[in-house]
């Protein structure tokens, strides 16, 4: 063995390896030999790009057509060879989109279930089942309420809580903060992102959770990996117009008092909307303005910048800025022409205190 | 404050009203024959007549164990039919829904023909087992397992079908294998399509008549069922075939009616 394949082998033992397609009706995800590194990966990419199906398939949901994965140098589909490892003997936890909770068990015994079939006793596994759903914040007095009588983001709270209960080395969660509110999903990013799961790919829609969460971005678009890496970097090497916009939202923390939001850095932020305490601020790449002096406009926010990088895609170009907060800015490449954007020079950026949206 | 009554704004159309409410007349009508006719004064002692009560016990003792076979046979195939890729899946639907539009006394002459002694499978069952089903209860028995199957395989399939495998994936994923995903999660899903599925089977197997006459005949204690009974009575003594006749029709009313209000969705 080479050097190299002992490195690549070495790499590959430590990550989830995804080479081959899988066939859906019309379409095939078709992937390269990508691995996903350990932590946190965001998943990400339009409707239909096929986020679903990888995670199905790493769960043992889906068969590979072609190809091979592999879980942690593990084997776990190979057609070639025939090699399926069923979902039931993958060590793999799944939050479906649509909760899928069991309808006849009570909210304890859902997160339970894993354990029982496991092998656990019915104590052992309620208690840990007990700990788990204090851990995502079920009220107490809904342990023993059924599916149907808890709300959306309760559902989703015992959803985690199960999926987490077997300690799986992989955890998929699909899109499993979209139904709950504000305040539970900063709570639920939390349980999402604590150390456990050796793998934990986070399928979302949710520019807040990429930067909140994730270690690591995959983007995917008609079936194919389109990015990939840390969330900046992912950003960078995109080719596909969709997730440009989807990763071009900016995300700042920061501390809200009222209008006011003030950044780690020190930078003032004005909001349309009051916030308090901890926040999270988004806005989209295309609504921070640039300009070659300070501008004298109605926008609240203002501030001077430095240029990092400008990339153009035909008629539309990124801006990289540094200053007091880093961000990015989409401007027409006519504009970008016009100002004489290159790294390093020094401009103006505003935005709207409207264009905001404050993420508690 | 009483509230008013509006007009409907989507009413239906006169003429279906007029229709319905015959088919319906037709439907309700024989029931009330049925009533009028009974003589209630002499009912309890026409119900607890030798014959009947003989009759009743035949009777119980061939639905219930034909039930049992039903569920037995008709839940692993309705979840085959359900979950799998069979193939010719209409021919299969086809030889499931038969029984229910065939005239009984052809699949009684069918049983004969496959299971009698010198049947298909019939004479090896004699040869080998010395098992001879025609004209003993547990022909009455096969006989009434055939008729009833198809009303529990086709209620629990289409439950099956409707539950969907959303349910089973979740329980694989947390370790579930086949086994265990149907015994905990498919069947409690299913529990009340199961239960209608079973009653209707019984409410069937009570009531057959035809195939059972025709392959299993008509041996008081051994295949003489309530249905054949009231045959029977109906020459020599019709006021007992109203009084079974009634009693039969109020167990089977008052399944459907449980059916409604527990098993079924309003």
């Amino acid at each position: 063995m080479t050097d190299a394949t002992m490195r690549s082998a070495a790499l590959t033992d430590a990550t989830i390896f995804f080479d081959g397609s899988v066939r859906r009706g019309r379409w095939t995800l078709k992937l390269s030999a990508v691995e996903i590194r350990a932590g946190v990966t965001a998943v990400v990419g339009a409707n239909g790009a096929g986020k679903t199906t990888l995670g199905r398939t790493v769960a043992g949901l889906e068969a590979l057509d072609t190809g091979r994965v592999a879980i942690g140098g593990r084997t776990v589909d190979e057609p070639a060879t025939g090699r399926f490892v069923s979902a039931a003997d993958r060590d793999v936890g799944v939050v479906f989109q649509d909760q899928r909770l069991f309808a006849h068990l009570r909210a304890v015994d859902n997160v339970a279930f894993g354990l029982r079939r496991r092998g656990s006793n019915v104590r052992v596994a309620r208690n840990r089942s007990t700990e788990l759903l204090d851990l995502v914040g079920l009220p107490p007095t809904l342990r023993t309420a059924r599916p149907s009588e808890l709300s959306g983001g309760q559902r989703q709270r015992v959803a985690i809580a199960r999926a987490l209960a077997t300690e799986p080395e992989v955890l998929i969660a699909d899109e499993p903060l979209a139904s709950v509110d504000e305040v539970a999903r900063t709570e639920l990013r939390g349980v999402l992102a604590r150390p456990g799961p050796t793998y934990t790919l986070v399928i979302t829609h949710d520019p807040v959770d990429v930067a909140t969460m994730a270690e690591n971005v995959l983007v995917l678009d008609e079936g194919r990996v389109v990015g990939q890496g840390p969330p900046g970097e992912a950003a960078a090497s995109i080719t596909s117009r969709w997730a440009a916009t989807f990763l071009g939202a900016n995300v700042v923390s920061g501390t809200g008092r009222g209008s006011v939001v003030t950044t780690g850095t020190g930078f003032a932020v004005t909001v349309a909307e009051p916030a308090h305490g901890g926040v999270h601020l988004v806005f989209p790449a295309h609504a921070v303005t640039l300009h070659p002096d300070r501008p004298d406009s109605s926008a609240r926010n203002c501030w001077p910048a430095v240029v990092t990088r400008v990339d153009i895609d035909g008629e539309r170009a990124r801006v990289g800025l540094s200053g007091p907060v880093d961000l990015r800015a989409d401007i027409t490449s006519g504009s970008a022409h016009d100002l004489r954007l290159r790294p390093g020079s020094a401009i103006w950026a505003s935005l709207k205190a409207t264009e905001i949206t404050v993420v508690a | 404050m009483k509230a008013v009554s509006r007009p409907d704004p989507n009413p239906a159309p006169a003429a279906l009203v007029g229709m319905g409410a015959l088919a319906l007349a037709l439907l309700a009508l024989p029931l009330f024959g049925l009533l009028q006719r009974t003589p209630w004064a002499a009912l309890p002692g026409l119900l607890t007549g030798d014959t009947v009560v003989e009759s009743l016990r035949v009777s119980l003792v061939v639905s219930v164990s034909a039930t049992i076979a039903c569920a037995g046979l008709g839940l692993p195939l309705a979840f085959v039919m359900a979950r799998t890729r069979l193939p010719f899946p209409r021919a299969i639907r086809a030889f499931v829904m038969l029984p229910m539009v065939i005239p009984p006394v052809v699949g009684g002459t069918a049983l004969l023909f496959a299971l009698g002694r010198r049947g298909l499978v019939g004479q090896w069952l004699d040869s080998w087992f010395g098992i001879r089903l025609p004209f003993t209860t547990a022909g009455a028995v096969v006989a009434a397992t055939f008729v009833a199957l198809p009303f529990l395989v086709t209620t629990v399939e289409a439950a099956l079908r409707q539950a969907g495998s959303d349910l089973e994936e979740a329980g694989a994923t947390l370790g579930a294998g086949p086994w265990a995903n149907f015994v905990h999660v498919s069947l409690p899903t299913i529990r009340p399509a199961l239960g209608a599925g079973i009653a209707l089977g019984w409410a069937r197997a009570v009531g057959e008549f035809g195939a059972t006459i025709t392959f299993a005949g008509n041996l008081p204690g051994r295949t003489r069922t309530l249905p054949l009974q009231t045959f029977l009575a109906l020459e020599q003594d019709p006021e007992a075939a109203v009084a079974i006749s009634l009693m039969l029709l109020v167990v089977s009313f008052g399944i459907l009616v449980a059916l409604r209000s527990r098993w079924t969705p309003r």
